[in-house]
């Protein structure tokens, strides 16, 4: 044979040759590191001091497991399984689907003028809308997304300038932009393309990325990012990080023409006027310079807008001297009908450094903003604390209020943290914390009004992060915290399918027209079977959305001006009252309870307060 | 059973000790042997989710069962098949070649139907698709045997050298089963070869102190490199980065490739030195795997010297044959079909097929570059030389920017950049002549970072689990965005364990293999055990968590 392998005569199986068993000296060194390694072992076993060093414990998988009959793993619960099963069925979908398209524009013949006291057309239902839910808004009163579902209803209906905001607050498990941006995606989708929302200027750190919007900036601008307090007056922006230049700092945006809509009729340049502020320029599609001074007697908050023709356009903002000018970001959006999803990433934020933001600075933000919705969702990083949870839903209540009472015209969700996985032996499992975080935030949603929509459970609850780390392709990532981009659809379709869902069920009373699946075994999600899990002791008190409990709502949606009309025609079990209900109604200033916004003139919360539970304070 | 975990250490020190003990009894010592490679085989990795099951040991008896019966049945004929007798010879011949068949449909069959089935179907469902038939790929519902690609290799390679007339047949049953079997290098390789291996355990083992000691450090060594440089870097680094390419900068996509690289070679390499160093503390000699393969000058060295049976093993039993059949002039289409089922034998899916091509072509145009250089005749004519060139540059920049527009569905000014990369590194490697690589450190130096490059290029096909992912971190990768690395975004030991695997593989290969082990050899035996606890102790903090099964494994 030659030197690699290859034969060049017959090779012939020799006969046996005696062979010696090794002696101890064959063995050299070896035979002793053997008893050396052995009695180690042994000492292991014996020694309690040295448990720590055992190989094996008690619980562990046993040696030879399979060979020994004992099952790796206890198979899942029958209902667990089907649970499971339920999810996969959409991973699978969401995976097999093209890779996502932008949504397409709406025709402008859809686009309709609503005049005062006109009804909204019916609901229609579309393709989609009857998707099965595996988990979904838990929504405690039964209306705490009404405002938005109002808002949203008159841009399914494509009411001229009806254009839906929400404003996404979390971690990094909404970094990248992969969460919100999978929802921003299939909201447009489905209810209009309104514009890629907010950009900061800079990024704060190299994982905030937004796919959809073709990006710039030369590094030049000095960064105050919220997570680093590093800001006294509190003033960080909508999006949690103000830049500063003294000039030469650039930054240009223009929608992804690929990855988006890719159009623009509307950039807003939000920044600081402030005493000895400098200038900055805009620039449209390369042309000429606009410059606009930031010098004010005092701080405020300003925005500089651009109107243009709805289509491809790039914007450069540069900083151009005179003194510091201090900016937020910018935000994109199309004159037409449709939704606007705001990618709000504070990657690895606590829950509270959004309480580092100014009250008035934030009021003004929000103000300028208009949300409809503000989504939270944060606790990854605070997984991390030694924090007991009442604290910690103290936290997130304050947090809730803080935002929210900052614009109470707008209602709140608060999306639970992704399962945060950890391995145990061969065994991936949850970490014990996420359920105790999951019912802590749950708690603090239902104190403070908001809907809730369980990620953890949609995932498929406890051990998930390793069932979604063993797929193929994975939907989490190696840390077994975060999600892979594929996993991110799969939470967005989660997330898209529940809150489409809760809207049919808005708009439809309840009946189920155009639900499905889960939806008519009676457990949906609003029982307690699905997602209070007994945990937060809140079982039973999630209310049921029978038929008829909204059937005021039924194809009569709310007018320019039957908002408040509709008040007293609300069934009182839709409004029962809360802690959460009546704070929000506390908070609201009278004339806003009573002059319910044009187009978010939902039944307002106002009626909940004569429940006998919520205490009517704030009655109007 | 995984090598780096309890079950292995409480299963190997009972075998060898078992073994050595029983080593002068011939029958009772192959008896020993085999059912510990059949408890080894059947004891699956201790993963989730958890692997096939234990009576896939019935495969390996089927493959066992087959080529020994066709190997005898073979050899009975060849008297016959030599016979001056033509009618005689010829249906001796014929059946020879009935019982080669059967083997080879048996083996490849299994293999095929495995691992490559599932992937044919959905490639044909592919290829309608882009025609315009829509057909939905029927998917069958299979778990890959472990080690399927190496042990039917390995049983093939008794076949087809008792059909070629290279190898007298196994006698015994229980010997050729073991020679299947052996568990050091059942399941990951390397893939031993019936000629070698079959008459090291007729002979029976041979014991030295050096063989012991030798062995022990080949251990020590593999399980260093597999659980640090492998398992470590894989969890801590490159699995979250392949897993959400979109979600890195340029500069951490790079980072992961190289984080890769390095791991796959430590994890499959580290398999390979734990195999050849319980080989040796089991008296028998396994073949050599891996020759630093990294510090290759151009991609044919590179074959020559990572996974060095397998691909010794294709150019044995098909390359040479090609050529034997073809001739010389099919030498260009033996190459590409050689390499491409070298690469193809990792995996089946589009990854692979574009992995396999990169790799084939990587090596058909090596084989032009240096023919090129060894013709002899006139000249061409100046001008007819640079109008050759420019031509052929035209077209290899026009091929590459279309895969990167067409295949890798890149932007088209990043398909340019991917093209002018290409083909700056081809004509990089056509213009230093090959043969005074030698005469120059510098020259040396570029055609292996070139080579290098585009091995670590080549593995996002390897690693990315799907096409798409792969378009996306090519994408990302080609971006330059600039943004550099993320603060955390390792810790300083991925760091380390990174940087320091890396520079140690471009060291001196005599380091290691002469200076580190006449050391190890030096450490008295009682402190060699402490030494053992402590890094048994160190990898198992290292390994908190699971541990993961070794990439081959799925081969």
């Amino acid at each position: 044979m030659d030197v690699d392998g290859r034969l060049k005569e017959r090779v012939e199986i020799e006969p046996e040759l005696p062979v010696l068993r090794p002696s101890w000296s064959t063995l050299g060194s070896v035979g002793p590191a053997m008893i050396v390694t052995v009695a180690g072992l042994i000492l292991a076993y014996s020694v309690p001091a040295l448990e720590f060093a055992r190989p094996w414990n008690p619980g562990d998988p046993v040696p030879f497991w399979n060979l020994l009959g004992r099952p790796f793993e206890e198979p899942a619960p029958v209902e667990e399984a089907e649970n499971i099963e339920a999810i996969e069925a959409v991973a699978q979908e969401v995976l097999a689907a093209e890779p996502p398209k932008p949504p397409i524009d709406r025709a402008p013949q859809e686009v309709i003028e609503l005049d005062e006291g006109e009804k909204l057309p019916p609901y229609v239902a579309r393709a989609g809308d009857d998707a099965e839910v595996v988990q979904r808004i838990e929504l405690f009163e039964g209306d705490e997304l009404d405002r938005f579902f109002t808002a949203l209803a008159h841009s399914d209906a494509g009411v001229a300038d009806a254009i839906t905001r929400v404003v996404h607050w979390g971690d990094s498990a909404i970094g990248v932009d992969g969460i919100p941006g999978a929802i921003r995606q299939r909201m447009q989708a489905r209810f209009g393309d309104s514009g890629h929302g907010f950009h900061l200027m800079a990024q704060p750190n190299s994982s905030y990325r937004h796919r959809e919007v073709e990006f710039s900036h030369n590094d030049s601008w000095r960064k105050c990012f919220i997570i680093f307090k590093c800001s006294d007056d509190g003033r960080y922006g909508l999006g949690g990080t103000t830049f500063r230049s003294r000039g030469g700092a650039e930054s240009s945006f223009r929608p992804h023409q690929e990855r988006s809509g890719g159009k623009v009729s509307r950039f807003d340049v939000w920044y600081a006027a402030q005493p000895k502020g400098g200038a900055f320029t805009v620039r449209v599609d390369g042309g000429e310079r606009d410059r606009i001074s930031t010098a004010a007697d005092e701080i405020e908050d300003r925005w500089h807008t651009i109107e243009l023709e709805d289509g491809d356009h790039k914007l450069e903002v540069r900083a151009a001297g005179e003194g510091t000018v201090r900016l937020y970001g910018v935000t994109m959006e199309r004159s037409q009908p449709g939704v606007v999803w705001d990618g709000l990433a504070q990657i690895g934020a606590f829950t509270n450094r959004m309480l580092e933001l100014d009250a008035e600075h934030l009021k003004a933000q929000l103000g300028h903003r208009q949300p409809d919705l503000a989504v939270f969702m944060f606790g990854g990083n605070d997984m991390q604390r030694k924090i007991k949870m009442a604290t910690y839903e103290a936290e997130y209540r304050e947090v809730i209020r803080h935002v929210v009472g900052a614009r109470p015209e707008m209602d709140c969700l608060v999306m639970a943290p992704l399962d945060h996985g950890e391995r145990v032996g061969a065994r991936m499992g949850s970490k014990p914390v996420v359920s105790r975080m999951v019912a802590a935030q749950r708690a603090a949603a239902k104190a403070e009004g908001c809907a809730f929509f369980d990620t953890w459970s949609a995932m498929g609850g406890e051990g998930s992060a390793g069932r979604w780390f063993h797929r193929k392709p994975r939907l989490i990532s190696g840390d077994l915290s975060h999600a892979t981009s594929k996993g991110h659809q799969v939470i967005g379709e989660l997330f898209y399918r529940a809150l489409v869902h809760a809207y049919v069920r808005y708009r439809t009373g309840g009946t189920d027209e155009a639900s499905s699946g889960s939806d008519t075994d009676g457990t949906d999600g609003t029982d307690g079977t699905d997602g209070t899990d007994g945990t937060d002791g809140t079982d039973g008190d999630v209310k049921a959305q029978a038929p008829g409990d909204v059937a005021a709502k039924v194809d009569d949606l709310p007018t320019i001006d039957e908002g408040a009309a509709q008040v007293d025609d609300r069934p009182d079990s839709a409004a029962a009252g809360s802690e959460g209900a009546a704070a929000k109604a506390e908070k609201r200033p009278a004339n806003e309870v009573e002059g319910t916004p044009a187009l978010g003139a939902g039944p307002t919360r106002a009626d909940e307060n004569h429940s006998d539970e919520g205490g009517g304070d704030a009655t109007p | 059973m995984l090598f780096p975990t309890f079950d292995f250490l409480l299963f190997v020190i009972p075998v060898l000790l078992g073994f050595w003990a029983l080593a002068n009894r011939p029958l009772l010592r192959v008896v020993f042997l085999l059912g510990a490679s059949y408890f080894f085989y059947m004891a699956g990795p201790q993963t989730d989710p958890v692997g096939a099951p234990w009576y896939f040991v019935g495969l390996l008896v089927f493959s066992t069962v087959l080529d020994y019966v066709a190997g005898h049945a073979i050899h009975r004929l060849e008297p016959a098949a030599g016979s001056e007798d033509v009618s005689v010879a010829a249906s001796a011949k014929r059946r020879r070649n009935l019982w080669l068949g059967l083997s080879l449909t048996g083996n490849l069959g299994l293999l095929g139907y495995f691992k490559y089935a599932n992937f044919f179907m959905a490639a044909f469902a592919d290829m309608a698709g882009a025609v315009g038939i829509s057909i939905e790929a029927y998917h069958l519902d299979v778990i890959l045997p472990l080690g399927i690609s190496f042990y039917t290799f390995q049983s093939l390679s008794y076949t087809l050298d008792v059909w070629r007339g290279r190898l007298t047949p196994e006698p015994s049953l229980l010997r050729f089963a073991l020679f299947v079997s052996f568990f050091p290098q059942l399941v990951a390789g390397p893939i031993v070869r019936a000629s070698q291996f079959l008459p090291q355990l007729q002979a029976g083992p041979r014991f030295s102190r050096e063989g012991m000691e030798t062995g022990a450090f080949r251990i020590c060594r593999g399980l260093i490199k597999k659980v640090i440089l492998g398992d470590f870097i894989a969890v801590h680094l490159t699995d979250r980065i392949f897993d959400s390419p979109g979600m890195f900068t340029s500069a951490e996509l790079l980072v992961a490739l190289y984080g890769y690289t390095l791991q796959i070679y430590a994890d499959f390499s580290g398999y390979s030195d734990i195999a050849i160093g319980l080989g040796l503390m089991l008296g028998f000699v396994l073949p050599e795997n891996f020759d630093r393969p990294y510090q290759s000058r151009d991609i044919a060295e590179y074959w020559r010297r990572w996974h060095m049976t397998l691909s010794s093993w294709l150019r044995d039993y098909l390359f040479f044959q090609l050529l034997a059949r073809f001739g010389a002039r099919a030498g260009y289409v033996a190459v590409w079909l050689t390499m491409f089922l070298v690469g193809m034998w990792h995996g089946a899916s589009w990854n692979f097929v574009i992995y396999a091509n990169i790799h084939a072509g990587a090596v058909v145009f090596n084989r032009w570059n240096r023919m090129r250089r060894n013709k002899r005749g006139q000249a061409p004519a100046k001008v007819v030389k640079a109008l050759r060139w420019a031509l052929g540059s035209a077209a290899g920049f026009g091929i590459s920017y279309a895969l990167g527009l067409y295949l890798f569905k890149l932007p088209s000014e990043l398909a340019l950049l991917l093209a002018g990369f290409v083909m700056g590194a081809f004509l990089l490697v056509t213009a230093l002549p090959l043969s005074k690589i030698r005469d120059g450190r510098t020259r040396t130096a570029v055609h292996i970072a070139i080579t290098f490059h585009l091995l670590v290029f080549s593995r996002i096909f390897f690693r990315a689990p799907d096409l798409e992912t792969a378009r996306s971190f090519i994408t990302g990768l080609l971006r330059l965005d600039g943004y550099g690395l993320r603060p955390g975004l390792a810790s300083e030991w991925v760091w380390i364990a990174l940087i320091g695997g890396l520079a140690f593989h471009f060291t001196p290969k005599e380091w290691v293999n002469v200076r580190a082990l006449a050391a190890f050899r030096r450490i008295p035996g009682l402190a060699l055990g402490v030494g053992f606890l402590g890094l048994a102790y160190a990898l198992m903090k290292v390994l908190e968590g699971a541990p993961r099964a070794f990439i081959y494994f799925q081969f």
